[in-house]
């Protein structure tokens, strides 16, 4: 019973994003990011029923919920490299970015952590500075934000949160919310499959 | 059956090396009789030569010319004369053992024979026989015309020895080199060093390549059954130069995959009593239980089991796997296991090339999925619960196909960026105990091999390093991504290699991408000239890879050499023939307390002496010691010594030493050994290290590949000096990159070097290798490149 309902979710949250896309892409020409920014295009709210360990941080704090983010670049930014890059963050988090994002959309985790405190859902969403996740902990996360900040980052209102969102999910573990992740990637970036058979392993 | 060294060949006198009194008597009543015999216009001689030494029973071949169809006679004595004989002079001592052959007559061609067989008993052993033949001839007042004199020595019959007979022609001295490893349809060369061996100087022989017998399985069937095209060859050894004594071996027919193992065993036997069976008197190389010479298959192509491939998925994010085995892996018993781990931005299902290519060759291969985003310790942490997770699921995994199937004793890891650093730290938690498997053990973990690896633990106080595990690191000269620029270190790919402490290699692959090394499509990531497509630089990959863990993981001898030898020596068949295919090559064995490392610049830091104790002296210029790094990019400043190495760390510990040369036409690095370590007849290899300096005014005004000579020297004074370019190609430019600062040339690339000890004996040489005193290195014009900059590191005489 329980695989059944993730389905149905999973179904739900992909009709929505899809819809989301659907309106991503008739956009044209869209006004150009600085190397920095980033555009929020979707979001699916997100439970856990098993918390996961986001080791984005060095603290490597528990996560039960949050929402999976679409965003949008100025395109080659966020091709991750080998060595330290510029890695997507929502206030004072790091992101989980799932897919390589040559396109300039990426598919992000966007944990709410249990040491994670204020109203983080509205960000400001930015790219960080070239980073090493795993090396980088609180302290060092909320000057970034601080950085942000002072270059102009904004938050989004309620308003432009509500309209980008996706009804919520409910899944078992993080290996579900990582192949909805998948889902969101085939609906957004198509070009990704390699990606997407990778996070669904087949 | 060949016969290269026939009768028309000319004698040559023997050499004063044998060293008993009864041989030294012989070669001096030779010397006489040879002599003697430059008045004399009638031939004689014994199996095609002026002086043969048989053993208690053997044969030979008395053979006089003289004019056509005439009388001939033969007769021998204990004392070689000369005395005065119907106005000639007879070089014989005509005392009462004088005994006159059976008369005989010469036939068209004008040869007369007598088959001579030695005394069987062992009492004559040490005795020397005298020959002298006569023909008739009408041109001398007498009518009959005298030969030269011909010795006959009879001297023990040896056991069966063990020799290194099978290896390679030079492109100089010493003309040939022993080796262990050809590869299929390489000509094999035979050479036997009959100044070693002087009981088999002057005698027909039949050389045999052979399969491989262990001592049991020669003791039970010591027959001969040659493998090659043609048979077993036919050759006459003689008192000469080693290059004399060099046979040529069509291989055609001989295999070189054994089933699922890259190279095929053979012995080399050079049967010097021609009965068809090894036996005392014989030469072997492979003698007991070594084998004498692998043949290597086309380690490029597929091997010769059908892949599965399926992907698995564990049930987290972080253990999907791509598994690949041999299709009939029900019949194969347990298989060594490569686990792969990707780098960041890649991904597990792009090493196709890797698991298709070692699972034909019957490993099973598992790329997992790999967390690398957040970084390579998390990556360490995907590795480690993979190994663990599919060693724990073989009843289920692949519906249990691999189920007893998987030697978990024989693990290799292969981690490539991140991911290649990944692997490095999951080994450092195995070995400080950070991560405690349950499926398999620290020790199992045979070889970690790092594909173009990260190093974020540079910035760590205490950084996690490779330790004992055997390492390997593969490098990309074209790399866009850890482009192995000076300027940072997390992007140098070799600085862990500094770290290893046992056994460890490196593979740099000029021309070469970050992305050529997956197969995920897209950018190669790469930078630089000449670069290499994707297929290219997996052609050089595939063949390496088998050898790498072929060595490791099934302890395949044959693959070692592929780590060792110099590209340009050994280029594994299947790699891509275009020259933008430059390969450098570099291994040091662990430590081994069986092995002399002269210097590895690790203690000792004074100039004047090498970490071993022995003195170092130079006249090459601007020497300086240090660790192998440039804090800065590679613009050469004339201030750092070691500018353009990236080998270490701050506070890594390796270390080396660079000079320049140019200033004269001869300059030297020379090492003197202690007293103790004098003899050298223990190992098998003087081994070395040696890099050019790239973006130095020297070697930029040079543009080409360095040339040099390597002399040793023994407490008497007897030296050789043999040079490098016999061996291969000298010291390889660096890669012609730009950027980085000003100038071109990227990183230095080490290269090992290897000459047989033995090597430096051969032919004319006196050097008492018993007795060594100087390992020296000879730059200049008078020695190969008349300027360069060059580092040394690792010099050491090796048994392996």
């Amino acid at each position: 019973m329980k695989r059944i309902s993730i389905a149905i979710v999973s179904v739900a949250a992909v009709a929505a994003v899809a819809a989301a896309a659907q309106a991503l892409a008739p956009r044209t020409a869209p006004p150009a990011l600085a190397e920095q920014d980033v555009r929020v295009v979707a979001v699916v709210p997100f439970t856990l029923e098993a918390p996961a360990v986001h080791t984005f941080r060095a603290e490597a704090p528990t996560y039960a919920s949050g929402d999976l983010v679409v965003l949008e670049s100025n395109g080659a930014t966020l091709v991750p490299t080998d060595l330290p890059c510029r890695v997507p963050m929502r206030g004072a988090e790091v992101l989980q970015q799932v897919n390589r994002g040559s396109s300039g959309v990426v598919v992000c985790v966007a944990p709410a952590c249990d040491d994670a405190s204020g109203d983080f859902r509205l960000g400001p969403y930015f790219l960080s500075a070239p980073m090493t996740p795993e090396q980088v902990d609180r302290a060092y996360a909320a000057n970034e934000l601080a950085n942000a900040r002072a270059r102009g980052q904004v938050r989004l209102t309620e308003s432009d949160l509500t309209s980008l969102s996706a009804a919520p999910v409910v899944l078992p573990d993080e290996n579900e919310l990582y192949k909805l992740a998948a889902d969101l990637i085939e609906a957004y970036v198509p070009d990704e499959q390699d990606t997407v058979r990778g996070l669904r392993g087949y | 059956m060949h016969r290269p060294n026939g009768r028309g060949r000319e004698a040559r006198p023997p050499r004063t090396h044998a060293s008993s009194a009864p041989v030294a008597g012989a070669l001096a009543a030779f010397a006489l009789l040879a002599t003697a015999a430059n008045a004399q216009v009638s031939e004689l001689s014994l199996d095609g030569e002026l002086a043969l030494q048989l053993a208690p029973g053997d044969a030979a071949t008395a053979e006089l010319l003289g004019p056509p169809t005439t009388f001939a006679a033969m007769a021998l004595d204990v004392d070689p004369g000369p005395v005065p004989f119907l106005g000639q002079s007879l070089p014989l001592g005509v005392t009462p053992a004088l005994t006159l052959f059976a008369f005989n007559g010469t036939d068209a061609s004008g040869l007369a024979t007598w088959p001579l067989v030695a005394p069987s008993s062992s009492s004559f052993v040490g005795s020397v026989f005298y020959f002298a033949g006569l023909v008739a001839d009408v041109t001398e007042p007498s009518g009959l015309r005298l030969s030269n004199g011909v010795s006959l020595e009879i001297v023990d019959r040896p056991p069966l020895l063990a020799a290194d007979l099978a290896g390679r022609r030079l492109g100089g001295d010493p003309s040939f080199s022993a080796v262990d490893v050809v590869q299929q349809n390489d000509r094999i060369y035979v050479a036997l060093d009959a100044m070693k061996y002087p009981f088999a100087a002057g005698k027909e022989a039949d050389v045999y390549v052979v399969a491989a017998k262990d001592a049991a399985e020669w003791a039970t069937d010591p027959s001969l059954v040659d493998v090659t095209s043609d048979g077993p060859n036919t050759f006459t050894f003689t008192f000469d130069v080693l290059s004399q004594n060099v046979l040529a071996v069509e291989p055609s027919a001989s295999p070189g995959a054994n089933g699922d193992q890259m190279a095929s065993a053979f012995d080399v036997v050079v049967d010097l009593d021609r009965d068809g069976m090894l036996g005392d008197g014989d030469v072997i190389d492979g003698k007991g239980d070594e084998v004498g010479l692998w043949i290597t298959a086309v380690t490029g192509n597929p091997g010769p089991y059908a892949v599965t491939e399926l992907l698995y998925d564990g049930g987290s994010t972080w253990l999907k796997e791509d598994i690949y085995y041999p299709s009939n892996v029900a019949a194969l018993g347990q298989l060594p296991l490569v686990v792969v781990s990707h780098g960041n931005g890649h991904n597990y299902q792009w090493y196709d090339h890797v698991g298709q290519h070692l699972a034909s060759w019957g490993f099973v291969v598992v790329s997992h999925s790999n967390n690398t985003q957040p970084g390579p310790q998390s990556a360490a942490t995907s590795t480690l619960q993979n190994v663990d997770h599919f060693l724990g699921n073989l009843a289920t995994i692949a519906g249990g196909a691999l189920n007893g199937h998987v030697d978990t004793h024989r693990i290799g890891l292969l981690g490539h960026s991140r991911g290649g650093e990944g692997v490095v730290i999951a080994y450092h938690r195995l070995f400080t105990g950070a991560y405690q498997p349950t499926n398999f053990t620290r020790s199992d973990v045979r070889i970690v091999s790092s594909i173009a690896p990260t190093y974020f633990e540079v910035s760590s106080p205490s950084p996690d390093v490779i330790h004992d595990v055997p390492y390997h690191v593969w490098v990309g000269g074209a790399d866009a991504d850890v482009t192995g620029c000076g300027s940072t270190f997390v992007a140098q790919p070799m600085a862990h290699y500094g770290w290893a402490e046992g056994e460890r290699s490196l593979i740099q692959v000029q021309g070469a991408g970050h992305g050529a090394f997956h197969d995920g499509g897209g950018s190669t990531v790469s930078a630089g000239p000449c670069l290499l497509s994707r297929a290219q630089v997996h052609r050089i990959m595939k063949p390496h890879l088998l050898a790498l863990f072929g060595y490791y993981l099934r302890d395949e001898a044959a693959g070692r050499d592929f780590l060792v030898r110099e590209f340009s020596d050994l280029r594994p068949l299947g790699t891509p023939s275009t020259s933008c295919a430059v390969v450098h090559v570099a291994h040091t064995d662990g430590p081994d307390p069986s092995d002399l490392v002269i210097d590895d610049f690790q203690s000792a830091s004074a100039l004047t002496i090498a970490s071993s104790g022995a003195t170092v002296a130079w006249s090459v210029d601007d020497l300086s010691e240090g660790v192998l790094i440039d804090n800065s990019n590679f613009t050469d400043n004339g201030t750092q010594a070691f500018n353009s190495f990236t080998h270490g760390s701050s506070t890594g510990p390796p270390q080396g030493a660079i000079f320049s040369f140019g200033t004269a036409s001869s300059q030297t690095y020379r090492y003197e050994l202690p007293l103790a370590d004098k003899d050298a007849t223990k190992y098998r290899h003087l081994a070395f290290m040696l890099a050019q300096s790239s973006r130095h005014p020297l070697t930029v005004a040079l543009d080409a590949k360095i040339e040099f000579e390597v002399r040793v020297e023994d407490w008497s004074g007897n030296s050789r000096t043999l040079p490098i370019g016999s061996y291969g190609d000298g010291i390889g430019e660096a890669y012609a990159r730009s950027g980085c600062g000003t100038g071109t040339g990227w990183a230095a690339e080490f290269e090992s070097f290897t000459i047989r000890i033995e090597d430096f004996a051969r032919d004319t040489s006196l050097v008492d290798l018993t007795d060594l005193r100087y390992v020296e290195f000879l730059f200049g014009s008078d020695h190969g490149s008349a300027q360069g900059r060059v580092a040394i590191d690792q010099v050491e005489l090796t048994r392996k």
